[in-house]
């Protein structure tokens, strides 16, 4: 007994006698050489929030890529205000004419110069105080020279000198060192011991 | 003869000097303003230092030998002049020279104002500069921008050239983390 017929023997439905044949036939005509093409312009069906992609162009500005490669195009966002460039020349020489001092100039300018000057009038004055002894107030600064000097020397100097006791007091009276308890004394009266006292106090109260 | 011969050949003599000066400012104000600007950002703070660094090149013209070119000379003066300000504030605040947070606040809220443009990638870059230790944001800015070679960065600087190889491309590698977002 076949397949077919014991198949039609249980089933109570009856097809025409080629049905199957003919099935088979329909569907290998309808696969054999038909293979699926997907059609054009079918939509996705995802959407994004409104202002994404704008929003998404700005971060990719600020972090170009992950792997940023520096190149040597990027500029300077500063910017000076405008006329501030050309106002510089003039805030500067203002600053410097304020600071510059008259006499710096003249040193700059004449350093040598003024060196040797300073040099030669040095040398002149001690000349003068070595040698011009008696013109004691042809000197500027007395107390300077004084304190350049200690006492032995100066007592030593002035007695080589041979001065009268009038003398020296005007010598003292012209510096105004004196203190005032011996200005007003006569020094015609005091002997050479006391004015040599009178000359160690006042070299102590010039140091102090 | 170029301006710099001709102001080097000035300061030889001490009688040209307010010449060699004038001369000077008029041809470095606005590389040394950028220089200072790059330093200590805001404009206010760059004038001031400016205004400082001429006069110290006044002040010292007689001890330009001419034995190094004149303008790293000037640098020179001028980059220790706006380090020497930045530290002073700094010190004021008990900030190390590495750590710049008042200058970027600075220069965000300059980016408010006419004196910083708003370009997103210059601020950016501005930005990951101050995140660098100072002698990296020194020699960069000094390659990067003013576009000076190794020799003459080392001159300004006094520091050496293998030295100032290792900060720059350190300074470029940490520039691009930043900017990479690593």
């Amino acid at each position: 007994m076949s397949h077919k017929e014991s198949n039609s023997d249980k089933n109570t439905f009856k097809v025409s006698e080629k049905y199957f044949e003919e099935l088979e036939k329909s569907i290998l005509a309808k696969t054999q050489g038909n293979e699926y093409h997907l059609p054009m312009g079918i939509e996705h069906p995802f959407t994004v929030p409104a202002g994404y992609f704008e929003a998404l162009e700005k971060t990719a500005q600020k972090i170009p890529s992950i792997a940023f490669h520096l190149t040597n195009e990027i500029a300077l966002p500063y910017r000076a205000p405008d006329g501030y460039i050309d106002s510089i020349d003039e805030k500067i020489d203002q600053r410097i004419s304020k600071q510059t001092n008259p006499f710096i100039i003249l040193w700059k300018k004449n350093q040598r110069m003024i060196s040797i000057a300073a040099s030669v009038l040095l040398i002149a004055l001690f000349g003068l105080l070595y040698f011009n002894g008696s013109n004691y107030s042809s000197l500027g600064d007395q107390d300077i020279s004084l304190q350049e000097f200690d006492t032995e020397t100066l007592v030593a100097y002035l007695e080589d000198q041979d001065l009268s006791s009038s003398e020296i007091a005007t010598a003292f009276d012209e510096q105004e060192s004196f203190t005032s308890e011996t200005s007003s004394e006569n020094f015609e009266e005091l002997t050479d011991e006391d004015l040599l006292q009178l000359i160690d106090i006042q070299l102590v109260n010039d140091i102090q | 003869m170029k301006k710099e011969e001709q102001i080097a050949e000035l300061l030889t003599d001490v009688s040209k000097h307010p010449e060699a000066f004038r001369m000077i400012v008029a041809e470095y104000k606005e590389r040394l303003y950028f220089l200072i600007r790059k330093i200590v950002i805001d404009h206010d703070d760059t004038d001031d230092v400016l205004q400082e660094a001429f006069v110290k090149i006044w002040k010292n013209l007689d001890k330009y030998r001419g034995d190094s070119k004149l303008y790293t000379w000037l640098y020179r003066i001028a980059t220790n002049e706006a380090l020497t300000f930045l530290r002073r504030r700094k010190d004021a605040h008990n900030l190390s020279m590495d750590e710049n947070p008042e200058l970027i606040n600075l220069l965000e809220s300059g980016s408010r104002t006419e004196h910083i443009s708003g370009d997103d990638i210059a601020m950016a870059l501005q930005k990951a500069i101050l995140q660098l230790p100072e002698k990296q944001r020194i020699v960069f800015n000094m390659k990067y921008f003013e576009h000076l070679t190794y020799e003459e960065i080392s001159e300004i600087t006094e520091t050496s050239v293998g030295g100032l190889k290792a900060n720059y491309h350190a300074a470029r590698k940490k520039i691009e983390q930043i900017l990479g977002g690593n």
